[in-house]
């Protein structure tokens, strides 16, 4: 190759290089990854109604058009102008374009621009700081794959009929009444669920099923396969709860929402009557069998039940009672005060949370979790919510009136399997209130629940400022909370 | 190695040998690449192309439609009362 032919290639490339620089076309590149990410984000979050969930993806197709367009005219420019530059010199006689054109096309300068392009590349991305933070333990591709499985939950629901299909061959005989813990968050609902889990005789919803929850024998298997093991760590809340892999968790939610999307798109929750709902019984129930399958696959354990810790079926008490025969629903719940400062205090724990995180606030409301933060969306128990529009949610006041219309709505709905549990006699007197609630859940052994009582304390107490709660408010909750410690076990 | 190792190994080998072959179909000789800058551009032109047409029918065609066949499947089922009790829908 002549001197001028290599000229010519270096010139072109400079052009090229600077030209692809100014019109942005990795820039455009990247906005593309951005757009599919927020359509993952809005179809993946159930509390998005359908007219903005619409709009989103009209405005993100035409924002994936407008990127496409740019890389073109982006590409071509970068392509053509310094071709042209090219063809100009050899009008002039200074080079020859066909030889520029060979040299840009032949094999070792483009697997040597390549092997360039990659190491700049490379060594850029090691200096530069990642647009996308690992956010918790979450890598930006355990984000990626959350927002998918967020976003595919029909696909999910489909492909966990055909392991239904699949799974009923088994011929399993049906496991034994399942237990499921609901009250308002912050009421022992988790470290209850922990305590029946250690018993060992119970099966639940673990960080395993993260984040195909609706396909456990799928996922189990490949998570099996290719799943990474992690260390312990503190939970969102903050409160010294550990949690690692084989924790239980709250993922139930994930089911009722893909099978009523609607009822999640308001301000607030609405109460669910116990009317047939043959598909989702079906799908529910096959669900509870499976994880019930897995765990004892597991532990090599027989005989094993399904419970679940979803706070959400504080909405659903009449369904839970009235749809599965033999379901036992323990409801917690813990002197009013008390509870109401601790859930103020989360919420504005969550609120801080997620305005720093937008991913965490997707995770939570993608899971089902609307107790909190940006997420909030209350559980309109008599339609207290829309007649007290004006109670702001980061006072304490707000928090009172949600107890006494959940707990005044939980105490009519306490029976022969609905059972509440007073979780400061159960930190009081644990002997005694675990065996009460061993009676209640009928645990085959009732000692690996006693076992449990050393993990029960008085939690400190908070002393919340009562000077600015309305005076009726407070006498309504403690007349709800007498009723409801002499109904609890 | 126990037995199902091997059998997961091989399956493994089969999949990845049938994937090499399938792709050796659909790609044209090594000639005809054309270099990391017309690479990605081409790619990235793809991609945005493939993705907009994909969310512009979900956004423009699907989700209008399956919105106004919900609104007249329900009627009023599905409506939160003053109480909160949410009536009735047909979705499970």
């Amino acid at each position: 190759m002549t001197l001028s032919a290599v000229a010519g290639v270096a010139a072109y490339c400079v052009g090229f290089i600077v030209l692809f620089q100014l019109t942005g076309v990795l820039r455009s590149a990247a906005n593309v990854m951005g757009s599919v990410r927020s359509v993952l984000a809005t179809l993946g979050d159930p509390g998005n109604d359908e007219l903005s969930t619409e709009r989103a993806m009209q405005r993100a197709a035409g924002s994936l058009f407008w990127s496409f367009l740019k890389i073109v005219l982006g590409g071509a420019a970068a392509f053509l102008l310094p071709a042209a530059f090219i063809y100009g010199a050899e009008q002039l006689g200074l080079l020859s374009f066909d030889t520029v054109l060979a040299g840009l096309s032949d094999w070792r300068f483009l697997v040597g621009a390549t092997v360039v392009a990659l190491a700049v590349w490379q060594a850029l991305r090691l200096r530069r700081k990642p647009e996308a933070e690992p956010v918790g333990d979450y890598s930006p591709s355990d984000q990626l794959l959350h927002e998918i499985a967020f976003a595919t939950r029909p696909v999910q629901r489909a492909l966990g009929g055909l392991e239904d299909k699949s799974f009923e061959k088994r011929g399993r005989a049906p496991s034994a009444a399942p237990v499921f813990i609901a009250g308002l968050p912050r009421a022992g609902t988790t470290v209850l669920l922990e305590t029946l889990e250690a018993t060992g005789r119970f099966a639940s919803h673990t960080y395993r099923n993260m984040p195909f929850v609706l396909t456990p024998l799928s996922w189990n298997g490949f998570a099996r396969r290719f799943g990474k093991e992690g260390e312990a760590r503190e939970r969102a809340h903050g409160d010294g709860m550990m949690v690692d892999f084989d924790s239980p968790e709250a993922f139930e939610e994930v089911l009722w929402m893909t099978f009523w999307p609607q009822r999640y798109q308001g301000e607030t929750l609405p109460v669910w009557k116990g009317a047939q709902a043959p598909k989702f019984e079906r799908f529910f129930r096959l669900h509870r069998e499976k994880l019930v399958f897995l765990r004892e696959q597991k532990t090599g354990e027989t005989g094993l039940r399904y419970a679940s810790k979803n706070n959400l079926n504080i909405c659903r008490i009449d369904f839970l009672r009235d749809r599965i025969d033999d379901a036992v629903v323990i409801v917690p719940f813990r002197e009013p005060v008390q509870h109401a400062a601790s859930l103020l205090n989360q919420h504005k724990n969550f609120l801080k949370q997620h305005q720093d995180d937008a991913f965490g606030r997707l995770y939570m409301a993608a899971i089902g979790h609307f107790d909190f933060g940006a997420n909030l969306k209350p559980v309109n128990f008599g339609g207290w919510a829309t007649k007290t529009r004006d109670l702001d949610p980061t006072t304490l006041e707000y928090w009172l009136a949600y107890w006494r219309a959940a707990y005044g709505f939980l105490r009519t709905r306490a029976g022969d399997r609905v059972h509440l549990l007073d979780y400061d006699a159960l930190c009081a007197d644990p002997q005694a209130v675990l065996q009460k609630l061993a009676d209640a859940v009928a645990i085959d052994d009732p000692q690996a629940l006693l076992q449990a009582a050393p993990r029960f304390r008085p939690a400190p107490s908070r002393k919340p400022d009562l000077a600015a709660v309305d005076p009726d408010l407070m006498r309504s909750v403690y007349a709800v909370y007498d009723d409801i410690q002499r109904a609890a076990l | 190695m126990t037995k199902s190792d091997i059998r997961t190994t091989s399956s493994r080998s089969v999949i990845g040998l049938c994937i090499a072959v399938l792709a050796g179909l659909f790609v044209t000789p090594a000639a005809a690449y054309i270099g990391p800058g017309a690479g990605l551009t081409a790619i990235g032109a793809f991609l945005a192309l493939v993705a907009g047409v994909g969310v512009a029918l979900f956004g423009f065609v699907w989700l209008p439609i399956r919105r106004a066949m919900r609104k007249k499947t329900l009627g009023e089922a599905g409506v939160e009362a003053d109480d909160g009790v949410m009536s009735d829908d047909e979705t499970a």
